[in-house]
């Protein structure tokens, strides 16, 4: 008997290391060392990820199912072999989104009490 | 410098889980390969590399290993096999002790001895990897050397604590050492076997 999927909104909440890494893989494919370097881009260097922290979130996402390990390797001359390039799979982006959603949700509340104003909300 | 960082680094993440460093390890040295790098050419050194990285492993691995602990981690089973090898070390004791006594007076020294730290020897040994490995604390073969080293500890402080006149002979001290050669090879032997069937 095949097992019943998951809904995206059982995985919620998100831990912000999980949720950072859905984010990286968003756009595209890419190695560990190319997640821990969009996530502090894309945080501004508010959140670092460490390699402890970083694989074993990638451990858990990828039992999940939230992401999986991609064939497709770049031009063999930019790219060390022995790296795992990752990418995300169709249920880790719904899952994305919904805690995106969740969190907008969250922004609007906070705002609603006036506990932000429009700029600090973006 | 940078390769000593990366050797002791690869030493630290012993701190991980064996099946989690035999899945990540290669890629957790890469990216700390190219962290020691980025931060060479921004000119901020390693000691930055280094508290990101003990922070990261002071997070991460107890966690890793709590994880790995819970994983087919069953609190009734685990209590029920704890149980009922209590109540086999106890008929063992009973009848084991009860044959020796009633048999020692027939037996030649050596033999008696012998038999003596065989069985009291297995009792300690037994129990002690019984419980790392139900509980899984550790793989089989770890268990069974962690186990080993315990006893080890264990005659040394029993003798340590015991009156000049009442410490055992040569033959005594023999007889122990046999005894646990015997019960480590024979759980080593099931433990590789083990380890084997499980990879």
């Amino acid at each position: 008997m095949k097992a019943k999927a998951r809904e995206p909104e059982s995985f919620l909440p998100l831990t912000a290391a999980m949720f950072q890494i859905l984010l990286a893989l968003a756009d595209q494919e890419r190695h560990g060392y190319s997640i821990m370097q969009e996530v502090e881009r894309g945080t501004g260097g508010k959140v670092r990820l460490g390699p402890g922290t970083l694989y074993g979130s990638v451990k858990r996402m990828l039992g999940d199912g939230l992401i999986a390990e991609s064939d497709e390797r770049p031009d063999a001359a930019l790219d060390d072999e022995r790296r795992r390039y990752y990418r995300l799979t169709d249920l880790g982006r719904r899952v994305a989104v919904a805690e995106a959603e969740r969190l907008a949700e969250l922004v609007s509340a906070a705002r609603a009490k006036k506990l932000l104003n429009r700029t600090q909300a973006g | 410098m940078e390769r000593l960082s990366q050797s002791f680094y690869r030493l630290l993440l012993a701190a991980y889980p064996a099946e989690f460093r035999q899945e990540y390890e290669r890629e957790m040295l890469l990216v700390f390969r190219d962290l020691c790098r980025e931060h060479r050419q921004s000119g901020l050194g390693l000691v930055r590399v280094w508290m990101r990285a003990l922070l990261d492993l002071a997070q991460s691995a107890p966690r890793e290993r709590l994880q790995n602990f819970r994983k087919g981690f069953d609190p009734l089973k685990t209590l029920k096999t704890i149980t009922l090898a209590l109540i086999i070390y106890a008929a063992v004791v009973i009848i084991g002790g009860k044959l020796l006594v009633s048999g020692r007076a027939h037996l030649p020294y050596a033999l008696g001895a012998m038999l003596d730290s065989l069985m009291m020897i297995g009792i300690a040994f037994n129990f002690i990897a019984l419980v790392l490995m139900t509980t899984k604390l550790l793989r089989p073969v770890k268990a069974v050397r962690a186990a080993c080293i315990a006893v080890v500890f264990l005659l040394a402080a029993v003798l340590a604590f015991l009156p000049a006149e009442a410490r055992p002979n040569g033959v005594a001290v023999t007889t122990m050492v046999l005894s646990l050669l015997f019960w480590f090879g024979a759980h080593r032997l099931w433990a590789q076997r083990r380890e084997a069937a499980l990879s």
